[in-house]
């Protein structure tokens, strides 16, 4: 059975590749637990505010297409120089 | 990993700086990085400026993109770069952060809850919380604060963080931990977790 703050220790440092054995062992502590179920809880609820804070984020048209013309000059000036077309014949 | 992470034709064009390929490039990443330099604290002209001076950093380098990880991972790694360079900020991880010392003085020599965190404040609106959370972001150290956006936020592989900040998968789990526990106990000390009278 884990302790209380290895499931902390588990949960708040977790990247996204959490070995199965680490969620069977946290999920049968929270069963049991209700400090450690409300620490979670907030840990959720703290990413799902960061979330929307980051989505209310919008982009100004006028400035987007400045910086999309800005990127487009910078890769078109960038560019080896177009092989030689066909001759003009005069 | 050797699977790279883009379509060939589209590394291809980006290598050899094919105009509609950049722009593309721009189009597509321009919303997430203007996020990305918000939620790491640049405001105003500042956002725009960092994130096309990163752009164009990527333009320039075109030619070294070689699809092992994705355009995104690319041009946040550079635009990390580049917002340190605007603070003067250090960009080295610290390796003792007085977070630590707050969370062990949770728990007794046993490993048990000595001080549990309070309970949510069912009262809080979502709001709320959201305000809060952008002000206790503020206290994060860079490096923190930069794997939680990355992984919590935007939603990136744990792999991919990696390579952004240059870190090992063990010391993003260290940051992570700081910058989840430091924004939770950020917003307990801002009530948000309601009072200790609430609790039950």
């Amino acid at each position: 059975m884990l302790r209380c703050k290895e499931v902390v220790e588990q949960v708040a440092s977790d990247a996204g590749a959490r070995p199965l054995t680490s969620r069977l062992a946290v999920a049968l502590h929270l069963l049991m637990c209700r400090h450690c179920r409300g620490y979670v809880r907030q840990l959720r609820q703290i990413g799902a505010a960061a979330r929307r804070l980051y989505q209310s984020v919008t982009l100004d048209p006028a400035a987007a297409a400045r910086v999309t013309a800005a990127v487009r000059q910078a890769a078109e000036q960038a560019r080896p120089p177009a092989p030689p077309g066909p001759l003009d014949p005069l | 990993v050797t699977t790279p992470r883009e379509p060939q034709a589209k590394i291809d064009a980006i290598r050899r700086r094919d105009p509609d390929a950049l722009e593309a490039v721009a189009r597509e990443c321009l919303l997430p990085l203007t996020r990305a330099a918000r939620a790491w604290g640049l405001a105003g002209d500042d956002v725009q400026d960092a994130v096309q001076e990163a752009l164009l950093v990527f333009v320039r380098k075109a030619e070294q993109f070689d699809g092992r990880a994705s355009v995104r991972t690319w041009l946040f790694g550079i635009l990390i770069r580049k917002i340190a360079e605007r603070r003067r900020a250090l960009v080295r991880e610290e390796a003792v952060d007085d977070i630590d010392a707050v969370v062990d003085a949770r728990f007794d020599a046993d490993g048990r809850w000595l001080r549990p965190p309070r309970p949510t404040d069912a009262a809080a609106t979502a709001g709320e919380v959201m305000t809060r959370v952008e002000e206790c972001l503020e206290d994060v150290p860079d490096r923190s604060r930069s794997a939680f956006l990355l992984r919590e936020v935007e939603q990136m592989e744990t792999d991919e963080v990696c390579k952004v900040l240059g870190v090992s998968a063990n010391n993003l789990g260290v940051m992570l931990y700081r910058a989840r526990n430091r924004l939770r106990e950020c917003l307990e000390a801002k009530g948000i977790h309601g009072s200790a009278d609430a609790a039950v």
